[in-house]
């Protein structure tokens, strides 16, 4: 073999290493760059600028883009409830009466000298106006 | 109400009869079922047949016993 052939194979080896090798190094560096664990950034995750979507409906309508928030959280519409006090019942108003007097009073000292009309000497048809009392002489 | 009764008698007494019946004397229940009696004090005013021109139950001041008074003896002359 003569020394430019042994040179030309050498050149071709050296330029195979470097091939090699930087074909490895690609391979690595994509290994590595699956295995590392994603780091979130919880600021970041929620200073996300909406993006900005549009339906193909609204294109053809030719109305335009609505905004659509996506990344911000989500407000749940909550139905307002308008509590109105209940109407205070006012209590029945009841006016006072009088209070009359029914019963009887028991009065010893008039009673005592009051004495009670034997039934047999009662009668009705007496000829005369009559006022018959129904008491208790006791 | 005895005790307005009872002064009325004195006004009234030769005028009209006032009549005292004993609710527990057993002798009266035939007046009792001649009135209706329900409970005391009641008080009747009947005229000479017996038929009766007023009720009264329970309190009733002088001066209504004096009108019935008065009116039934304007009445009976």
């Amino acid at each position: 073999m003569t020394n430019s052939a042994t040179a030309a194979k050498k050149k071709f080896l050296v330029f195979a290493v470097i091939l090699l090798s930087l074909a490895v190094g690609a391979c690595s560096r994509n290994t590595i760059q699956a295995s590392k664990p994603a780091q979130v950034d919880e600021q970041s995750s929620q200073n996300l600028a909406p993006e900005v979507i549009s339906s193909p409906e609204s294109k053809r309508l030719g109305q335009p883009e609505t905004d659509v928030p996506v990344n911000e959280p989500s407000v749940t519409p909550v139905a307002t409830i308008n509590l109105t006090a209940a109407p205070t019942m006012e209590p029945p108003t009841t006016e006072p009466t009088e209070m009359v007097p029914t019963a009887v009073t028991f009065v010893p000292s008039d009673r005592t000298a009051l004495v009670s009309t034997t039934p047999a000497d009662f009668n009705l048809a007496s000829g005369q106006l009559q006022l018959v009392e129904f008491m208790a002489f006791w | 109400m005895a005790p307005i009764v009872h002064g009325l008698e004195d006004i009234y007494k030769d005028r009209i009869n006032f009549v005292y019946l004993d609710v527990d004397d057993p002798a009266t229940n035939e007046f009792k079922r001649y009135f209706a009696y329900q409970y005391q004090p009641e008080y009747y005013l009947i005229d000479g047949s017996g038929e009766v021109l007023m009720a009264w139950f329970g309190f009733v001041p002088p001066e209504a016993f004096m009108t019935v008074f008065d009116a039934a003896l304007a009445d009976q002359g």
